[in-house]
């Protein structure tokens, strides 16, 4: 698996960096939802490659591709979960624990930013990307009298981000941006739907 | 396309209000144990309230009670019977011991999880007085059906099993009776069961005479008055049982544990 990824990195990369733009961006990526209450907040880095606009606006568009990696760490401990059961006996809901030894996640972007607004010094774009990765996690998840299983592995995700950012041009080869994004991705195994904001900065150079 | 690239993202972020709590505790319901009293029949009334629901309804409520000062959520469960959607109660029937320290946890849970309050310690739990309906001599036994009257020359003490008391009694010339209580034997109310296993609050009682061996029809009265530690009065009165399949008859006794 991990060659796999290697090898997608590479081939995702390898025909952007030839035109010799890099992004490199710092955020504090922000779980919402059941990825909130489960996963705390954390300060990541992105690398990636990334396209610019053009000064005269005759360019509007541009591609980029980046990767990046979050360490999930847990909110808490133990989550103190739960399980009912009906018998004979009635119905009863039997204490039980969950808890995470790891949740690491590896993501692959690849999209499109539209600057639609802009000029010689700005552009505020709006952008969107394809996500691809996987995860790798271990759990334990033990309800008394019902259930005791513990999960180590992991499996690919895909979804969606979408970004909202402000690039300034501070020379002709470098740029500062900020950003907020919103992405979404379905884990395949253990199957989950997770969800965060992340907000960024980041620069941007171009060699020539 | 490019258009309509600004107007998702800025949907996308706008939706993405449900941002995690900043305590994650607040997802879970938070719940207080109120109270906790003795009733004059013994039982013991349980009184809890939500605080907080959390970050989601409250799916289940309850309590739980045990002699550890901690409690766990599986020690004689029960559900709340009651709820005005702040304070829920239930009822313990019986089942207690007097001479034993009992705490009380009230629990709730939602999608989330589930939490318990703090503990509410009760000791010496023991209903008033209960008073029987009918008024029978001491040490008297009758199983009805134009048998005699007899008189108990012996009355085991109550013997603890595995989740029972069991207590025996002896006539010279009638009935040899068995009673067996569920976990607890207090003063209260006991109501009779057609099966050996009974649960706290109920009894089983059998009995032989002669070659007549049955047990009372299940939902009679057993009234027990806790006259001492260790020393019990019992009184039933006008009992059913069924002898041959189709004659009732009524079983009357009144004893005092040991005798």
């Amino acid at each position: 698996m991990k060659t796999f990824i290697c090898v997608s990195a590479l081939l995702f990369f390898a025909s952007h960096i030839t035109y010799g733009q890099l992004s490199l961006r710092i955020f504090n990526y922000r779980p919402t939802g059941e990825f909130g209450f489960t996963m705390k907040p954390l300060v990541s880095m992105e690398i990636g490659t990334q396209g610019r606009f053009s000064k005269r606006a005759t360019k509007r568009t541009r591609v980029g591709f980046s990767a990046t990696f979050l360490k999930m760490e847990p909110r808490l401990e133990v989550f103190p979960t739960y399980g009912v059961v009906s018998d004979g006996a009635g119905t009863r809901v039997l204490p039980g624990v969950q808890a995470f030894g790891k949740y690491n996640v590896f993501q692959l972007f690849g999209g499109i930013d539209y600057a639609f607004l802009h000029n010689e010094k700005y552009n505020v774009y709006a952008g969107i990307d394809l996500i691809a990765g996987v995860v790798s996690v271990d759990y334990t998840n033990y309800v008394e009298s019902w259930k005791d299983e513990s999960y180590s592995g992991g499996g690919i995700l895909a979804g969606f981000r979408f970004r909202l950012g402000i690039e300034y041009n501070l020379t002709d080869q470098i740029s500062a941006f900020i950003d907020a994004n919103r992405q979404g991705f379905l884990v395949a195994e253990p199957r989950a739907l997770n969800d965060g904001n992340d907000y960024g900065l980041g620069l941007r150079y171009t060699f020539d | 396309m490019k258009k309509l690239l600004p107007i998702l993202a800025i949907l996308s972020l706008m939706l993405s209000c449900e941002k995690a709590l900043k305590d994650v505790n607040d997802y879970f319901p938070e719940v207080s144990t109120v109270n906790a009293s003795v009733q004059a029949d013994g039982t013991v009334l349980v009184e809890g309230e939500i605080l907080s629901e959390g970050a989601a309804a409250v799916e289940y409520l309850g309590f739980c009670v045990s002699t550890s000062p901690d409690p766990q959520l599986l020690d004689r469960q029960q559900f709340a019977d009651f709820f005005d959607g702040e304070r829920f109660t239930t009822i313990y029937s019986g089942g207690f011991d007097p001479d034993a320290t009992y705490y009380f946890r009230a629990w709730a849970t939602n999608e989330y999880g589930y939490v318990t309050g703090e503990t509410v310690s009760l000791s010496g739990i023991i209903g008033s007085n209960v008073s029987a309906p009918c008024q029978l001599s001491s040490s008297s036994c009758s199983i009805g059906g134009g048998q005699p009257t007899s008189n108990y020359y012996t009355v085991s003490l109550p013997v603890e099993g595995f989740n029972y008391w069991e207590i025996t009694a002896q006539t010279l010339d009638g009935p040899t009776v068995t009673l067996k209580f569920g976990s607890s034997l207090t003063t209260a109310v006991y109501t009779t069961v057609g099966h050996n296993s009974p649960e706290p609050g109920q009894v089983f009682v059998s009995f032989y005479s002669g070659f007549i061996q049955d047990s009372l029809e299940e939902g009679s009265s057993v009234y027990v008055n806790r006259l001492s530690p260790g020393i019990f009065e019992i009184i039933i009165c006008d009992a059913p049982w069924i002898h041959g399949g189709s004659s009732a008859y009524y079983f009357n006794t009144r004893l005092k544990s040991p005798t």
